[in-house]
């Protein structure tokens, strides 16, 4: 029996009073609304009803949630709304227990539809987007004038003590350009039992306004108001903060709009038709059509809608870039009509993936208990997960994995950024006043924005920047390199919506914001340049500056930077190719995009974690000999270097090899797996010169890797001689260098373990082939 | 859905993630994910200067590789 509905919304007017600018019911895609009549009749709403109740009890449910709503509900005037409440609880009651709600824009309620709502035990929501200004904004009347007032003026009424226990809660609207406090504060003094912040409705075909250069303003906006909330001590329930740390807790959201909670909601139109989240109006005409209707289909048969039943698949219904994400069980891959584009359908991360992200870190950041102050703090140490070792030595390892090796690169790196910082190694002059600076405003902005700090301390060339400061190489410029701090700095601020004004560095003409991109500016190397920060983005002195921003490759469930700008990129041993003009940039992103297609359908059990994990690419300067070329630098966690080869089975190739170099690299970082006193070096099968233990342990891995897609695609492509070959030829070099790694007697206990793994996988695999 | 409800009555299908404390431990790299910056650089308790210098001293060991690279006609 399929799992049973208990949520409708009852559509009983489908015009409404008001004419805000951004209501997804008249004024997105959708316009089935001109169509509909004004009212549903009689039959209908009996219809409706008994459809309900009928589901209840074939379903045994204990209660049923019926929700009117319109357009404007109270449109339909108080003699009809009456005779609606009572159809439903005369029809539904006796098969369950009935939860009846309206939610409503206040403008026309008063205190004798509060008396019906009051005999009929319906809750009652209303839409407050903030203050005057902030309401207005939108929420105004045909005629131009503004709402505010309406919908104070019923909140006052539902606040009153016959009519308290009615009030549900408000619903806000987000819109970037009111100031979040105050937002809040007005939300606030109304006092709701409950409230909710609402991303505006937006698709991939239509997105969200955003400021050019801020990579997430909503979760900015929205984190302002969470660190306010969270330090008045969390005065009223927001529910879109409470789902994403129950979410992201293992609990139920309890909602839409984020999570991964299976949908339980049914829509019935004024003339009767079942349709899905009326959400999904935004999206296009006629996405939330049924083709059913309750005069001729139960709601077992409207739940067999595709629309429903695709959503009832938790993770496995998401698009690969939302499976393979640390943050999907908190955010679900967000509103379903949020992912929508006319190019792939929903089979998308939301057009607010950014947004969620940034804000699931920064909740589930400041939700999780915080121990107290002093060393005590720092008593936790970092592990894996249970088996994780073990599916990580047998070759790919697991997304939990991947997310447990990150969390504990992530302490690494602030380890070594607080030690560039730390006050004995300030330096004098510009430069280390600069640094002075940036280390305030980054310090600062860890206490109050931790996810914006998070963001640019899991970038892997902040850690190859921290190594550098702290080991320089022969001719780096030490007060030069630590001066970073400011751009680190800058770049956080930037991510968190805040405004600032401070001095950056200025390298080979140009200030760069990790993670973001770089300003082009009229200023020497060595040389400061000023830079204001501001949610509108980064601004400098001078005509001629320009920015350049760090571009991402997206597509086949793969989401990455590609880096060329990046001052501290360089240190992979291959040289880092500079800015890729627009046609070698296409280029990249086809190339990128079309390697993850391929590795998802070749070898997905490695394409997960290489999706979860890896966060940058780094262009290199292509091989003057034609050769393949791709490095990984240990410090640089989450990234991997090359030059683009000639097709996508050789880009995934290199993908899957240099990302079990960063995998295990991490695991160096935890684990010692050999002797590091052991100073014997070894013949490899792959290589002339003879390699220090851990350097076959990493080429053995990597192998492994490559062997493991050349197993699929000899499986793949039966008839090709070359899989074949180019499989048979790794397994023996892997096999060859397993026996190697243990006759050497330098691997510890846990080396032992981790090429037990890889042996495993080896005899798994046989000799035939 | 623009509108207030109770919570769901579904069921929870899916389990609440890894746990990091149940299985190896990395004796020597402290959780410091919640320890603000500030405290961190002045490190009155040795843990961060221990644990840099042991990532620093990997990184300066010859024994240790610190650039993976690959250059092949494959």
């Amino acid at each position: 029996m399929a799992r049973p509905i208990t949520h409708y919304v009852l559509k009983v007017h489908s015009l409404c009073d008001l004419s805000c600018d951004h209501c997804y019911v008249y004024e997105h895609a959708d316009q089935t609304w001109r169509d509909k009549p004004r009212a549903p009749g009689d039959e209908t709403i009996l219809r409706a009803a008994g459809r309900i109740a009928e589901h209840a009890a074939r379903h045994r449910l204990d209660a049923v949630h019926v929700v009117l709503h319109g357009g404007e509900p109270l449109l339909l005037g108080h003699d009809r709304l009456a005779a609606v409440l009572a159809g439903l609880r005369s029809l539904i009651e006796p098969a369950t227990r009935l939860d009846l709600r309206l939610h409503t824009n206040g403008v026309r309620l008063d205190e004798r539809l509060c008396a019906l709502f009051a005999e009929h035990e319906v809750k009652i929501g209303v839409s407050l987007d903030g203050d005057r200004a902030a309401h207005d904004r939108h929420r105004r009347f045909a005629d131009g004038r503004g709402s505010h007032a309406y919908a104070r003026r019923a909140l006052a009424l539902l606040r009153q003590p016959p009519y308290r226990h009615l009030y549900a809660g408000i619903l806000c609207t987000v819109d970037l350009r009111n100031d979040p406090i105050e937002v809040y504060e007005a939300l606030l003094a109304e006092a709701p039992p409950r409230c909710d912040l609402l991303l505006p409705h937006a698709t991939w075909d239509r997105p969200p306004d955003r400021p050019p250069g801020v990579p997430a303003p909503y979760a900015a906006w929205l984190g302002q108001i969470f660190a306010r909330w969270d330090a008045d001590g969390q005065p009223m329930p927001i529910r879109l903060f409470d789902s994403l740390t129950a979410a992201a807790g293992g609990r139920r959201s309890g909602t839409e709009a984020v999570g991964l909670d299976p949908v339980d909601l049914l829509v019935i139109e004024t003339n009767g038709a079942w349709e899905l989240a009326d959400s999904l109006k935004t999206a296009y005409h006629g996405a939330a059509a049924t083709g059913m209707n309750v005069f001729s289909h139960s709601v077992d048969e409207a739940a067999t809608h595709p629309g429903i039943s695709a959503r009832r698949d938790g993770i496995d219904a998401l698009c690969p870039t939302c499976r393979a994400c640390p943050a999907v069980r908190a955010c679900g891959g967000g509103l379903y009509a949020h992912r929508y584009s006319s190019a792939s359908g929903f089979d998308n991360p939301s057009v607010y993936c950014a947004d969620l992200k940034a804000l699931v870190s920064h909740v589930t950041a400041r939700s999780a208990p915080r121990g107290p102050g002093g060393p005590t703090r720092a008593a936790r140490r970092h592990g894996l997960p249970p088996g994780a070792f073990d599916s990580l030595s047998a070759g790919p390892g697991d997304i939990a994995v991947i997310t447990s090796l990150a969390e504990a690169q992530l302490s690494m790196t602030r380890i070594l950024v607080a030690r560039v910082a730390a006050p004995a190694r300030g330096g004098r002059g510009d430069l280390g006043r600069m640094a002075a600076a940036g280390w305030d405003l980054l310090s600062g902005l860890d206490a109050e924005r931790p996810e914006a700090v998070r963001e640019i301390l899991t970038h892997p060339y902040t850690r190859a920047w921290a190594a550098r400061c702290l080991r320089p190489p022969a001719g780096a410029d030490p007060e030069l390199d630590r001066a970073h701090l400011a751009a680190l700095a800058a770049a956080a601020a930037l991510r968190a919506g805040r405004t600032a004004e401070l001095l950056l560095p200025v390298r080979d003409g140009s200030v760069y914001l990790p993670t973001l991109g770089a300003l082009r500016v009229s200023a020497r190397a060595g040389d400061a340049c000023r830079v204001r920060i501001s949610c509108d983005g980064i601004g400098a002195s001078g005509a001629d500056c320009f920015w350049r921003t760090v571009r991402r490759a997206s597509g086949g469930g793969l989401s990455v930077a590609v880096d060329d700008l990046d001052p501290f990129r360089d240190c992979q041993a291959w040289p880092a190719a500079g800015r890729l003009s627009p046609r070698a940039w296409r280029a990249w992103r086809l190339a990128l995009t079309a390697a993850a297609r391929r590795l998802g359908r070749e070898l997905p059990e490695y394409a997960g974690p290489l999706f979860s994990g890896l966060r940058t690419v780094v262009p290199l300067r292509a091989d003057p000999a034609g050769l393949q070329r791709s490095g990984t630098a240990r410090q640089a966690f989450g990234a991997v270097a090359l030059a683009l080869p000639p097709d996508s089975g050789a880009l995934s190739a290199l993908l899957v090899h240099e990302f079990q170099h960063v995998k295990l690299a991490a695991l160096l970082n935890m684990f010692v797996l050999s002797d590091p006193d052991d100073g014997q070096l070894l013949r490899v099968p792959w290589r002339d010169d003879p390699r220090p233990v851990e350097g076959v342990l990493q080429g053995t891995y990597a192998h492994l890797g490559l062997a493991a897609l050349w197993r699929s695609r000899a499986a793949q492509e039966a008839a090709d001689e070359r899989a074949r070959g180019h499989f048979r030829r790794y397994r023996r070099w892997v096999a060859e260098a397993i026996g190697t790694l243990y006759g050497s007697g330098a691997l510890t206990e846990d080396g032992q373990r981790f090429v037990d793994g890889m042996h495993a996988t080896v005899q798994g695999w046989g000799h035939a082939g | 859905m623009i509108a207030f409800s109770s919570g769901k009555e579904s069921a929870v299908e899916y389990d609440a993630g890894p746990v990091l404390d149940d299985g190896p431990q990395a004796p020597w790299i402290a959780d410091v994910r919640d320890v603000p910056l500030r405290e961190l650089a002045v490190d009155a308790d040795g843990i961060a200067a221990a644990m840099a210098d042991r990532f620093l001293e990997a990184l300066d060991s010859p024994s240790r590789v610190q650039a993976m690279t690959f250059n092949s006609a494959i």
